[in-house]
């Protein structure tokens, strides 16, 4: 009974004062050097600074990076240029080849004679031809 | 520097100078404030010189409608629970409860100089929850009204009374079990 009315905080009042400590000279030090942060109120074009350098930087790097890729990606566009490059890259016996390969190919003279009928030939040369 | 000298100066747009007179004004106070719930200079040294930047960065918005000094209490008290929620994650990362850790920091502050009732009494604070931690440290060391701490908290008067009755009952017992 004696026990639950005790009230220890009621009793020691001294429980209340400060129990820490600061280091010595501290607060003097700390209000001396405790300045407004200019920074913290900046207003709308000081704040506006880091966003278009931000932006900036970032339309720089998109240039620099679209420019690198033109120059290293090979283009699927065939220049005048390419052409004369692979050209010149076609040997004149690859050509030959080619060329023969065509001349083999049969051709009737009834294909031909049809041909020149149709090209408005007139008979008597076309006998004259044979 | 009284509080209503520094309103006046801050609305004369003397800004520099009403901040320079919170400064001089409550630097004390609000060290002595968090420093009983971060048990330790260097934590509250970090955070009070945080406090006095957010103070500087919302003074624009005080409108006088609160008392000064309630103000600042809140912006601190605030400041200190952000602060004790990380370290409650922090403790949590090291298998610790929180207020294990803040009674480690009593026991290894050099810049305690009270007596083993007061460290005891100091530790029994942290083990309350966070509310009536606050309630509890407002009402019995600062001795302030309960209208002013019902600003701080944004909670009513009864609220605080009840949750200051129950954090002086848990200290209490938390006490006299030990002397």
């Amino acid at each position: 009974m004696k026990e639950m009315k005790r009230d220890i905080l009621a009793e020691n009042p001294q429980l209340r004062k400060q129990a820490h400590t600061a280091p010595e000279g501290y607060f003097e030090e700390f209000k001396s050097q405790m300045k407004p942060y200019r920074t913290a109120q900046q207003n709308w074009a000081e704040r506006l600074v880091p966003l278009v350098s931000m932006a900036a930087t970032f339309i720089l790097l998109a240039t620099a990076g679209t420019f690198f890729l033109q120059r290293t990606t090979p283009s699927e566009d065939i220049t005048q240029e390419d052409f004369i490059v692979f050209s010149n890259d076609v040997s004149k016996i690859d050509y030959y080849e080619e060329m023969d390969h065509i001349a083999d190919a049969y051709v009737a003279d009834e294909d031909i004679i049809e041909y020149l009928i149709y090209s408005g030939v007139s008979a008597e040369e076309i006998e004259l031809s044979k | 520097m009284t509080d209503e000298r520094i309103i006046e100066l801050y609305s004369c747009g003397m800004q520099e100078e009403a901040f320079r007179g919170i400064v001089d004004a409550y630097t004390e106070r609000l060290y002595w404030h968090i420093r009983r719930f971060l048990c330790s200079h260097e934590d509250s040294n970090d955070l009070l010189q945080d406090i006095f930047i957010k103070v500087w960065s919302a003074l624009p918005t005080f409108r006088g409608e609160a008392k000064l000094y309630t103000w600042l209490y809140r912006i601190a008290t605030n400041e200190v629970l952000n602060h004790l929620r990380k370290q409650k994650f922090k403790a949590l990362i090291s298998l610790d409860t929180a207020s294990a850790m803040l009674e480690r920091k009593i026991d290894e502050d050099i810049y305690f100089n009270g007596d083993e009732l007061q460290r005891e009494l100091h530790k029994a604070i942290q083990r309350l929850p966070e509310k009536q931690r606050i309630v509890f440290s407002l009402r019995y060391f600062d001795e302030m009204k309960y209208e002013d701490i019902s600003e701080i908290t944004d909670t009513s008067v009864g609220a605080l009374k009840a949750s200051y009755h129950h954090a002086y009952n848990k200290v209490k017992e938390d006490l006299q079990k030990k002397f």
